[in-house]
């Protein structure tokens, strides 16, 4: 018996996340930020090919000036394809950034609701631990100060 | 971004200041011959500092503001070519920050 397609499941088969539509791919790579992001790679690298040539050709002269240089070039062009990738992935990335930043502020309301929940604990403590408690955290609020005596 | 945009323009003043220097010095052979050449080793540290040293950090810094304040890439060429006119670096950090800030650079936070 051939196998019943589940009405709730996928309907067909996926390759690619987009569904097998370019489109996604289309936009990063094609649109024409994206097209104008390569121009200035390729020219970039180039411009850099071009330069690290020179150079070694000087530096193979005996300039030990362009010895360096001859080192700096190339990686100027390494650095343009990290910055034409990053260009390329920015939203990505910032994505990633909100998700942290979201990530840190619900860290740091938990760590305020701790507080405020030790807060409350306190109310019927000792007050001689309360105060001693508080000596120590004030301690801690200074961390530079010698602490050896106490 | 704030920070990205502090180190932008701290590295725009350097670059400018050592790129003023360079050319000051380079007009000096003009003037005074005699003079330009006994401070030659000036010419040679300041060079140096420049082009191996600031500059690449002025890029970088400069992609990073760029990068993270999401500025048009062409400003990134611009401030890049800025850095090679001397002067224009101040005044290109001048028209960058009344872009992004036309309210005033926001106060540093600890």
């Amino acid at each position: 018996m051939a196998l019943a397609r589940r009405k709730d499941g996928p309907q067909r088969i996926t390759i690619f996340a987009s569904g097998g539509s370019m489109a996604p791919m289309k936009e990063k790579y094609f649109s024409p930020r994206a097209i104008g992001l390569h121009c200035a790679l390729v020219g970039w690298v180039a411009m850099c090919a071009a330069a690290s040539y020179w150079q070694v050709g000087r530096a193979l002269q005996g300039n030990s000036l362009s010895f360096l240089y001859s080192i700096e070039w190339p990686c100027f062009g390494i650095l343009g394809i990290f910055g034409w990738w990053a260009l390329l992935n920015m939203e990505k990335v910032t994505e990633h950034q909100e998700i942290a930043r979201r990530e840190y502020e619900e860290k740091m309301r938990a760590q305020a609701q701790a507080a405020r929940a030790a807060e409350a604990a306190r109310e019927g403590e000792d007050p001689e631990l309360a105060a001693y408690n508080d000596h120590l955290a004030a301690l801690a609020e200074q961390p530079n100060k010698k602490k050896w005596g106490h | 971004m704030d920070k990205a945009f502090r180190r932008y323009r701290v590295m725009s003043f350097v670059t400018g200041t050592t790129l003023i220097l360079l050319f000051a010095h380079l007009a000096l052979k003009y003037v005074d011959h005699s003079l330009w050449h006994q401070t030659k080793l000036f010419e040679l540290l300041d060079g140096e500092a420049h082009g191996l040293v600031l500059y690449p950090l002025y890029m970088v810094m400069s992609f990073q503001f760029v990068f993270k304040a999401k500025l048009p890439v062409v400003l990134l060429a611009l401030m890049f070519l800025a850095g090679f006119v001397p002067g224009l670096a101040f005044y290109m950090e001048y028209r960058v920050a009344k872009h992004v800030y036309p309210n005033g650079i926001p106060a540093k936070t600890p």
